[in-house]
């Protein structure tokens, strides 16, 4: 006797095929944003002071995002599990997404620097970098990744500087 | 009575933004510059300019907006265009001519140091 395909799809029905749980912790630590920026923040700050702070800024970080996918981890198997989370299990809390600073490397890099920022002034400033980093995008991958690194680099003395002044006129204008 | 706004830091890369504003106004008044314009101007590495066009905006000394373009219609994003205030022009070269005056050695400033369009 034989089978079509379809009638052995639906006896054995096809179970996801599954990463060993190290695996797939690691590949989380390691493509975390958390790792990534605070990696390129540790490479920055390294280069400003040899290298030390910036090395014991990364350890730092990977161990703050081990902790961090660690627990989402558990909280995924948990809210699986139906014992917390909402009674769809959509998360409660979900991120604002930055479309505009998705994607390549240079863009990436700059979304961090973004979300460095006041929170009033991000829309602005992500919409400001990406026009420039448009502008770059005729040039060589490496000055635009230098141009997102200095931005990163420089996102600190930025928020300084939008704090102290709060709103500026031109600003609550574009509103 | 108002006190003034403080008088802002004038490091060498403020001189060479305000410079190059300076330069844009006296070829045309109404002349606009966008972040990328400004870092080849003043030869200043781009990405590094945004703190200080973010403090002189504070201080009124340069207004900004967007550009008037439909995005989909030119196939890039709006840029954020940067000007000079026109009643802030005497108070800019002055406090300017003090820098330069502080630090005579930096007097003369060089366009197209890094990075910059030469």
């Amino acid at each position: 006797m034989t089978t079509t395909p379809k009638a052995e799809a639906q006896r054995k029905p096809r179970s996801p095929q599954r990463t060993p749980l190290i695996v797939e912790l690691v590949r989380k630590v390691l493509f975390s944003e958390d790792f990534l920026r605070v990696v390129a923040f540790g490479s920055v700050i390294g280069g400003f002071n040899d290298g030390f702070v910036g090395g014991v800024s990364v350890v730092v970080s990977f161990i703050v995002s081990v902790i961090r996918v660690l627990r989402s981890v558990v909280r995924n198997v948990v809210r699986n599990a139906g014992q917390v989370g909402t009674p769809d299990g959509q998360r409660t809390q979900q991120k604002v997404p930055t479309a505009a600073m998705s994607g390549s490397v240079p863009n990436r890099v700059a979304g961090w620097s973004v979300r460095l920022l006041p929170v009033q002034e991000r829309e602005r400033y992500r919409n400001e970098y990406s026009a420039e980093l448009s502008e770059l995008r005729g040039q060589a991958w490496r000055s635009q990744v230098g141009y997102a690194l200095r931005l990163l680099a420089y996102s600190v003395r930025l928020r300084q500087e939008l704090q102290q002044s709060g709103p500026a006129p031109t600003r609550q204008r574009d509103r | 009575m108002a006190s003034p706004p403080p008088a802002p830091r004038m490091t060498k890369p403020t001189q060479l933004v305000l410079q190059a504003f300076l330069e844009a106004f006296a070829e045309d008044p109404q002349r606009e510059l966008y972040g990328l314009e400004v870092c080849a101007l003043a030869g200043l590495q781009t990405g590094t300019i945004h703190p200080i066009l973010a403090r002189l905006e504070r201080l009124g000394w340069l207004h900004s907006s967007w550009e008037q373009i439909d995005p989909k219609q030119e196939g890039r994003p709006r840029r954020r265009y940067y000007r000079l205030d026109p009643n802030s022009i005497a108070t800019v070269r002055a406090a300017l001519t003090r820098a330069q005056a502080a630090t005579p050695g930096q007097r003369h400033l060089h366009p197209g140091l890094a990075g910059g369009a030469p």
